[in-house]
């Protein structure tokens, strides 16, 4: 197992195309899923991140960095210093910045959240796609998800008129 | 590692390369995104594709998603026996969720019936009352306690009695349940004091379900407000809102929010001062409907009324209808009853009692009619399911 500076259990996560990032324990386990692995003992080598690049990867280990929460001598935000309201306003201007990314980005970004169980990123990114979505027209749904429409022509009729409310 | 951890380490992205990242949705993921939508999104993300359309029809993801108005309950009283009914909304489900008569939650041998008292996002408020044969008609109108339930996961808690009342000095009948999945798993019930001295609110008892105790609260509004008997409670916006007038002026009609720690107490004005209207929440706002009548006391115009934020003093007009073609097509006199939680749509009930009426105030439109049991209809309760578990710390019986 990788140790850095005294008393900081370091943790190897290694993408499918071979990049491999080591990072502090307490912010790989802002994953609720690599936490368990932790807990189990299952992390004594390199974790292999299935399905997530090295690109999306890193982008989620600079969110997990940002958001760990700060105790003693971590050097990363001084804490001790700052308000709580004011860190937390401070993360949200972090976050909106972050998130300025193009779709597929954050579609494999909500994707890597999901899989790895980051709530708050999960949010972040799920919510910023409603956002998207949430007063757009079928058409556009469809295309902003790249879905078919694969009614048939009455029967499109028919979902469409039991919804009719929901139209309005 | 647990199953979902398996399923999902299937590499995707790399059995499609050239596949679109959205085409990578799991079906999780997509219900992810749904369930942080309106409800009425997701109903209209139903005509979006056939998958998806059997994504957020089927049942085992119900208590992932919004849901929709199912119908009301009511109860009818003949001959002193109190019924328990439901009235469906959806075009392809005309039964009830559950059996509206609760029998779980009554014991023939400890009490005398429930009646309903409010509902909230999924839960209902019932009173139980008790059996106890010692005490005086007066005595046993207060004989009951509160019970909360969920009725399509059968979860229910009864609340501790309420801090006791002298019988001379017998608070109001007033009570609200407020809860909201969205914002906590937790409930209260704020149960308002009227006494027959002094014909105003004096404070509020307020239970939460965190503590599992009433807590009481004075009322520090400088006016003296008076509840309208049996008016309806609506919770929205962490504020629970109630319809009343001032004491000094019973033609001023209001409306009254209170929060739940019982600290802010604030009044809105409503249009029409004498006039009587229906509260409801609907997209997220409080809304107001009411009805103008004619020289034959037919409904002859309608407005809704919407406040668009908590801190918002008035309330913004969003529709005006007229109104005599429905009055022509049924020749019923017609009260407004309910407003639609998720669009601009009202309820009408016929002064009889006999029948719902949906009109869509957007569009002008008449939509379906309910016919409801004929024998004098108590209050309409609009009931939305809940199918997640949970219910504030209730151990669940």
């Amino acid at each position: 197992m990788a140790t850095r500076e005294a008393g900081k259990k370091m943790i190897m996560l290694k993408s499918p195309d071979g990049m491999e990032f080591e990072v502090e324990e307490a912010v790989a386990m802002e994953s609720q899923t690599i936490r368990k692995m932790i807990e189990d003992d299952c992390a004594d080598t390199a974790i292999l991140i299935p399905n997530i690049n090295s690109k999306i990867l890193s982008r989620v280990i600079e969110y997990c960095n940002k958001h760990v929460p700060t105790t003693g001598a971590t050097g990363a935000a001084a804490s001790d210093t700052v308000a709580p309201a004011a860190l937390a306003e401070d993360l949200k201007i972090w976050d909106a910045e972050f998130i300025k990314v193009n779709r597929a980005t954050r579609f494999n970004l909500i994707q890597a959240a999901s899989y790895l169980n980051i709530k708050g990123l999960l949010d972040l990114t799920s919510q910023t796609t409603i956002d998207t979505i949430s007063d757009n027209s079928l058409e556009e749904i469809r295309s902003f998800l790249s879905t078919k429409n694969d009614y048939l022509p009455e029967e499109e009729q028919t979902i469409r008129r039991e919804n009719q409310w929901a139209f309005q | 590692m647990d199953a979902s951890f398996e399923r999902n380490t299937k590499p995707r992205l790399d059995d499609h390369p050239g596949a679109t990242a959205a085409s990578l949705f799991t079906d999780d993921l997509i219900l992810e995104i749904l369930s942080r939508l309106p409800a009425r999104s997701v109903h209209r993300f139903k005509c979006v594709s056939v998958p998806w359309r059997d994504l957020i029809a089927d049942p085992t993801n119900r208590n992932k998603l919004p849901q929709i108005l199912a119908g009301f309950l009511y109860m009818t009283v003949s001959n002193n026996r109190r019924g328990h009914h439901f009235a469906s909304v959806s075009s392809d489900d005309e039964a009830a969720p559950f059996d509206p008569s609760l029998p779980y939650l009554h014991n023939h041998d400890k009490d005398e019936g429930i009646i309903q008292v409010n509902s909230s996002n999924g839960l209902l408020l019932y009173r139980r009352y008790m059996k106890n044969n010692e005490v005086t008609p007066l005595m046993k109108e207060d004989d009951y306690r509160f019970v909360v339930c969920n009725p399509v996961t059968w979860r229910w808690v009864e609340l501790p009695p309420l801090p006791q009342k002298p019988v001379v000095d017998r608070s109001s009948r007033t009570t609200g349940l407020a809860f909201d999945p969205a914002i906590s798993s937790d409930f209260h019930v704020l149960h308002f004091e009227q006494t027959f001295q002094e014909k105003y609110i004096t404070g509020v008892n307020i239970y939460s379900s965190r503590t599992g105790a009433w807590t009481h609260r004075g009322n520090e509004m400088a006016e003296k407000v008076m509840l309208f008997f049996r008016s309806r409670c609506i919770f929205v916006g962490g504020m629970l809102y109630l319809m009343g007038s001032l004491e000094r002026n019973h033609c001023h009609h209001l409306l009254l929010g209170v929060d739940m720690e019982g600290k802010v107490w604030r009044t809105i004005s409503l249009p029409y001062g004498g006039r009587f209207g229906a509260i409801g929440s609907s997209q997220g706002c409080l809304h107001y409907a009411v009805a103008f009548f004619d020289d034959n006391n037919q409904i002859s115009g309608l407005e809704l009324w919407c406040l668009q934020d908590c801190d918002s003093k008035e309330l913004v007009l969003k529709h005006t209808a007229s109104f005599n073609k429905l009055m022509s097509m049924t020749g019923k006199v017609y009260m407004t009853a309910e407003i639609h939680p998720d669009c601009d749509t009202i309820f009408l009930i016929s002064c009889l009692g006999d029948t719902l009426v949906a009109y869509d105030m957007r569009h002008q439109k008449v939509g379906y009619i309910l016919n409801l049991e004929k024998s004098n209809t108590q209050q309409l309760l609009p009931y939305v399911p809940l199918f997640s578990e949970s219910l504030g710390d209730a151990d669940g019986q």
